[in-house]
């Protein structure tokens, strides 16, 4: 499929970022095209008109014209887009429409109409070719992260279309759920197929890129072509505010030492175990952690990692076992005043209608010129009047950092902290977590984000 | 283990929706969660099922045995209260018997066969779709209070109900719109404002065992109908 846009500009109604500038990029069929740049660089904008969400779902000022093999693609209804574009977005969570695997799969054929027979002919030929036979008939809402965006892949490629859109698909995965991604893309990459794929995360794409796009502010930066891409040293990229292009996993950090402990305080799991009903999710835990040092906490998904956070939360009790602070037992309720958990998708946890509010909301004790030092840390001073809703993601979590700083919480808890972040905010990120841990905190990060884990840990912990 | 057409499963709501209406709370009401428990044991919904059917046991005790022990307001409130609450019971059970073995696909498939129009059928399949996210979103708000010292028990929201009901506002307000907006985003990038038929993947289609369901819940609702109007007639005539 051929695509190409020409003096395309576009801008959001009542937003400033994700808008393009007089954009011109020509894709050839067969293209795998990689688009990187920071958030609201733009990325994403262009996937979006690509399958037709932009000017029809979102609103915005759209102009110049973009074409698909030659016809203008306002002249496409979606639904004639949808068996031509396949799309898989970021969140696996809200990406497909149907609560058990087989009908997720079968959605889009069933849409267009075909025939019972052809799509059941198609649904054996999909779990054959994508190794799906252990997916089949599942409650979609039961599959780990990996597997969930593995069956978002598998519903688009049973419509077999000709141009494949991602945006974001590895901010959810682990490294294994991230290798079953990119096997996906070879196979449609060896079947001639076009690619787009817009991330943050570049490694596993490396093999695979014919270009890269670089964009920033709405217009295309650069340009690299594939060789040169994988030639790329790491500190380039990064200096370009890009990720790295390599494969690598962060060494046990115990020969780079850690930095030094000033206080002999600790948190210990001292034989933790967990149940859920008659499933074991942790065995027998034994563990110190530390003040002051930054603990991360990795494993493949479904090891219990947030178990372990929702533990240490004091949202559920150990059925054997304790958690100790110098010797003695902490019960759940003390956890709760002790801990704070900073949450995956962190809209859970603002509640105020201002950010000065959110500071507030919850500490009796605390002055507003203590918060307004606490927002300054965090560079969310500028922002005190505003409602929490219109921050960026990064702000939201640094926003939640403080309010933890505010309620004087001494153990601090991330759940994937960097999940959908670009590489200035997921360095932001790793400042933020060595600052916290001069302050003496307990920080313990569940992350599968080697890159990051790399910048901030003192320690690592792996479940298995 | 039977499965019925979505279609069937919409005639039963409705002839339950017709029984509510029509007969008066009473030993008819228990024959009817029963014929409801068997359905639902049958379409392979065993465990909640029967925990519907217990629950509705043990409110139909205490209107028997406690009711009658107690007097004044209490005897009023209980009263009123087990009215409307065995009013609601058969479809309330039903309807979660239903979303429970109702694949989406499946419905949206049966609903074109009746030829209803798009615009109605796609709201409702959202819906069916964001109750297992709204639950699943509600357990993270759940926690995110708790972490701030917000409590969901009576007490707490005695003495702070502002605190609990802007901590449950925000967060609900903002993860709906935002699931809803991916969600949507999502259905029309694999065409689901395609205006040709829909197919499904599955046969949808009434079968005997379709009409044997219908008929028994048709039978019931004619006995029962029957019953009550000679009852009522016995009545007159003392």
């Amino acid at each position: 499929m051929n695509i190409d846009f020409e003096n395309v500009s576009f801008s959001y109604s009542g937003r400033e970022s994700g808008a393009l500038k007089d954009l011109n990029l020509k894709i050839r069929h067969g293209e795998f095209v990689l688009l990187v740049g920071e958030s609201g660089c733009g990325k994403t904008t262009i996937t979006r008109m690509l399958n037709g969400l932009i000017p029809g779902f979102y609103n915005g000022k759209l102009e110049g014209t973009i074409s698909i093999d030659g016809r203008t693609i306002s002249d496409y209804k979606t639904y004639e887009l949808a068996s031509m574009v396949g799309s898989v977005f970021q969140n696996p969570k809200t990406q497909f429409f149907n609560v058990d695997t087989d009908s997720e799969i079968t959605f889009g054929l069933e849409n267009a109409g075909t025939p019972q027979k052809k799509i059941n002919a198609i649904l054996d030929k999909v779990t054959e070719e994508l190794d799906l036979e252990t997916l089949r008939g599942k409650d979609i809402f039961k599959l780990s992260g990996g597997e969930k965006q593995k069956i978002a892949f598998a519903s688009v490629y049973a419509s077999g279309p000709d141009l494949y859109l991602m945006d974001e698909p590895s901010a959810n995965l682990d490294s294994v759920g991230i290798e079953g991604l990119k096997e996906c893309l070879e196979k449609i990459k060896s079947e001639g197929k076009t690619v787009v794929i817009a991330e943050h995360r570049l490694y596993y794409l490396t093999q695979l890129v014919d270009r890269v796009i670089c964009l920033k502010n709405g217009r295309i930066e650069r340009e690299i072509n594939g060789d040169e891409f994988r030639a790329i040293s790491v500190n380039s990229l990064n200096h370009m505010g890009l990720r790295t292009n390599q494969f690598f996993k962060t060494r046990v950090k115990a020969e780079k030492g850690f930095r030094k402990i000033t206080l002999d305080e600790k948190i210990s799991l001292q034989d933790l175990s967990i149940d859920y009903g008659k499933i074991r999710v942790l065995n027998k835990l034994n563990h110190d952690f530390y003040k002051g040092k930054v603990c991360c906490v990795t494993g493949r998904n479904g090891v219990g990692k947030s178990t372990l956070l929702r533990a240490m939360s004091g949202f559920i009790k150990g059925s054997e076992g304790s958690i100790e602070q110098n010797g003695k037992t902490l019960s759940s309720k003390e956890l709760k005043k002790k801990a704070f958990m900073v949450m995956q998708d962190v809209n859970y946890q603002l509640f105020a209608d201002s950010v000065m509010n959110e500071c507030l909301l919850g500490t009796e004790t605390k002055s507003e010129d203590f918060a307004e030092k606490v927002l300054e840390e965090f560079g969310l001073l500028e922002f005190r009047n505003l409602h929490p809703n219109t921050l960026s993601g990064g702000q939201k979590q640094r926003l939640a950092i403080a309010v933890s700083l505010m309620m004087d919480k001494e153990i601090l808890l991330f759940d994937e902290p960097t999940s959908g972040l670009d590489y200035k905010n997921m360095r932001l990120c790793a400042n933020f977590m060595k600052r916290l841990s001069d302050m003496n905190k307990i920080i313990i990060v569940v992350s599968h984000d080697e890159e990051f884990i790399d910048y901030c840990s003192d320690e690592i912990y792996q479940l298995s | 283990m039977i499965t019925i057409d979505p279609r069937s499963k919409l005639i039963l709501i409705f002839i339950t929706v017709l029984f509510s209406m029509l007969i008066p709370t009473g030993t008819f009401t228990c024959i009817w969660i029963l014929l409801i428990t068997l359905l639902g044991i049958l379409l392979g919904r065993v465990r909640k099922t029967l925990r519907a059917a217990v629950l509705f046991a043990a409110l139909w005790i205490v209107s028997v045995y406690v009711l009658p022990q107690l007097d004044g307001t209490a005897h009023t409130s209980l009263l009123v209260w087990l009215g409307l609450v065995f009013k609601c019971y058969p479809c309330c059970m039903l309807a979660g018997v239903i979303i429970g073995t109702t694949q989406i696909s499946e419905f949206m498939a049966a609903m074109a066969k009746w030829n209803v129009p798009r615009e109605v059928v796609i709201p409702l399949a959202i819906m069916f779709r964001y109750f297992p996210a709204l639950k699943e979103d509600w357990g993270h708000i759940k926690d995110a209070m708790a972490l701030r010292g917000i409590s969901f028990s009576p007490l707490y929201f005695f003495k702070n109900p502002s605190v609990v009901i802007d901590a449950l506002y925000l967060p609900i307000l903002v993860t709906a719109s935002k699931t809803a907006d991916e969600l949507s985003a999502s259905a029309i990038t694999r065409g689901i404002e395609n205006p040709t038929r829909r197919t499904s993947r599955l046969d949808i289609k009434f079968r005997l065992i379709d009409g044997a369901v219908v008929l028994i819940f048709l039978i019931t609702i004619v006995v029962a109908v029957i019953g009550t109007s000679s009852g009522q007639l016995m009545e007159k005539a003392h």
